[in-house]
């Protein structure tokens, strides 16, 4: 029962957040990456409010944390029949097969407990838990100096989230947490497929989420992250890259990117790094150079204003930790070599390199095109910055790189199999829908003025 | 020429999903028997690693419900003599025991510090003088500090 609660509460993420997702956004956008925008909304909604409320020295409850999303969430309905939306995509018999195969293994991988993160043991259930009993974020228990291990300023989004759910269920529930993997796995399938649509025929969408399943099936569960915060980052930055990809002239779109990547840096040192390789990767491929600009402050501006907000508090309450030193590079040959063997030992998956090898076989056959540019630009800063970090390490990173590189590589490997589905390229259905979406937007943007 | 590289594009995505989801599968197959029954832990199908520590975190399962709430408590075990004081040994009970107070077992040897009101030694011997035993089993003891 205090499973099901827990898990239901995450699975309900969606609820918390179609109230945010802009009117103009959700004219053209297919449902199920409707749903998918609509959970990292909420998600992060109530990941702010709740850090917010710690700051305010407001006691949580599930109640509290819960109306506001959900009012506004009822005011969207209530106004529903101006969202003109678009309904779901059929993915035919063979994409619906692969997708719930897909799907299926990470959620069995996950629920057997084949996947668990020992992280979930050490640092995010604990966080989670302890955070629930006191009703906010706990200082006095992230400041005990015995405690160091739990890394005080670590980004809180999801330990947050968690604290909701278990003020739901009434406790934390270790196992249910599990579900978090299949969870944010299904939702950036989900963002995939639909977004995928606008530019591709039926057949093509339904390919690419595929595709994009089958990635996640073959790297996150032997990368031993159910019941960490990956899954969760990967959704928040695979979203907001296929937002850019797929619909970056569309209205709302860069917002509701800016958004993503603000719960990205929320969840995981690491999203700062992409935070930044999108933002450049966003500038070098940009159309106009008004435009670039203007799409590049957009998504910086969301993320720089998260992670002030949280620095903001951890200066408030003494809480520096990792933040609080500066980072130095310790650059030589030895160190050089120990990171390019533990990167390329963590990128095999126990698949021979597989992931990377169908990777690089789609981008040899693939089509030119912006999307693509923006995708292998992410992918590329990002891989620069997963080598950066090992090389910050004052001790000798031999370790850190063995047991976190499957980890860190996930965002470039899912940033490349963005670029390869989008350069798949559309159909005839994909002009047709093309078509549908103009007079549709062009309809829905009337009333808004 | 652009249609067959296409096709072949389309070719290449299709054996990549279902090589890619056959790598999903196998490590499932690699990682026990398969079975749809309910794990005893999170930790019951994981890394042997990982796996090793599921008899302690079955142990503190029972534990949080035999202590009173907000007690001191050190946790010993085979894991912890190895581990510095605050290391993983001490965060995976941290974890296990939200409601009481955890402190690492090197306030048992300070002598300035104010001793835990209870030792629980897993799979490992204790003896302190100013603590008597509350409860023994094949796996472990649990102590209380005695009146001072």
């Amino acid at each position: 029962m205090t499973g099901g609660l827990f898990f239901g509460t995450l699975a309900a993420l969606p609820a918390f957040g179609w109230g945010l997702v802009p009117r103009r956004a959700s004219s053209w956008m297919p449902r199920p990456a409707g749903l998918a925008v609509a959970a990292g909304l909420g998600a992060l909604a109530i990941g702010v409010e709740m850090l917010a409320m710690s700051a305010l020295g407001i006691r949580w409850t599930a109640v509290r944390i819960a109306a506001g999303p959900l009012l506004l969430t009822a005011l969207r309905l209530a106004r529903r029949g101006r969202d003109a939306g678009l309904g779901w995509p059929r993915a035919g018999l063979l994409g619906s097969a692969a997708l719930a195969a897909s799907l299926a293994v990470i959620a069995y991988a996950a629920f057997t407990t084949r996947a668990t993160a020992a992280d979930l043991l050490l640092f995010w259930g604990a966080k989670a838990e302890r955070f629930a009993i006191a009703g906010g974020i706990d200082v006095a228990f992230l400041r005990d100096r015995n405690h160091w291990g739990l890394h005080s300023d670590y980004p809180p989004l999801l330990s947050c989230v968690w604290a909701f759910a278990s003020l739901v269920a009434g406790r934390f529930a270790w196992g249910a947490s599990l579900g978090t993997l299949p969870l944010f796995s299904g939702l950036l399938v989900l963002a995939a497929w639909g977004l995928a649509r606008l530019e591709q025929d039926e057949r093509g969408a339904a390919a690419s989420a595929a595709l994009l399943g089958a990635l996640l099936c073959a790297t996150l569960p032997i990368a031993a992250t159910a019941g960490n915060a990956d899954p969760v980052l990967l959704f928040f930055e695979g979203t907001a890259l296929l937002l850019l990809v797929f619909a970056r002239e569309r209205p709302g779109a860069t917002p509701i990117a800016g958004a993503l990547v603000a719960a990205a840096v929320l969840t995981k040192f690491e999203g700062g790094f992409f935070a930044a390789a999108l933002v450049a990767a966003s500038l070098l491929t940009g159309r106009e150079r008004r435009n670039r600009w203007r799409e590049a402050a957009i998504l910086a501006a969301f993320p720089a204003a998260a992670l002030a907000g949280w620095l903001a508090f951890c200066r408030s309450r003494a809480l520096f930790d990792f933040l609080g030193h500066a980072p130095r590079l310790y650059v030589d040959a030895g160190r050089l070599a120990v990171v390019v063997r533990g990167l390329a030992a963590g990128a095999d998956y126990g698949a021979a390199w597989a992931p990377w090898i169908v990777a690089a076989v789609l981008l040899l056959l693939a089509r030119p095109s912006r999307g693509l540019g923006l995708a292998l630009g992410a992918a590329a800063f990002t891989a620069a910055a997963d080598v950066l970090i090992y090389l910050t390490s004052p001790a000798d990173p031999t370790m850190w790189v063995a047991w976190s590189a499957s980890r860190l590589l996930l965002t470039p490997l899912t940033c490349l199999f963005v670029a390869a589905i989008a350069s798949r390229g559309g159909g005839a259905g994909a002009r047709s829908r093309s078509r549908d979406d103009r007079t549709q937007s062009a309809a829905s943007a009337a009333p808004a003025g | 020429m652009r249609p067959a590289r296409d096709l072949l594009r389309r070719a290449v995505a299709a054996a990549g999903t279902a090589a890619l989801l056959a790598s999903g599968i196998v490590f499932c197959v690699s990682r026990g028997r398969l079975t749809l029954d309910a794990p005893a832990t999170v930790l019951s199908n994981s890394h042997w690693v990982m796996k090793s520590s599921e008899p302690f975190l079955l142990y503190l399962r029972t534990l949080r419900g035999r202590l009173p709430r907000g007690a001191t408590v050190v946790v010993l075990s085979p894991a912890s003599a190895a581990d510095p004081p605050t290391g993983t040994s001490y965060l995976f009970v941290l974890g296990q025991l939200p409601e009481h107070r955890v402190v690492p077992w090197t306030v048992l040897r300070d002598p300035s510090a104010e001793p835990p009101r209870f030792v629980a030694a897993f799979r490992r011997g204790f003896h302190d003088d100013r603590y008597r035993l509350l409860s023994s089993s094949a796996e472990d003891q649990v102590w209380e500090l005695a009146e001072r």
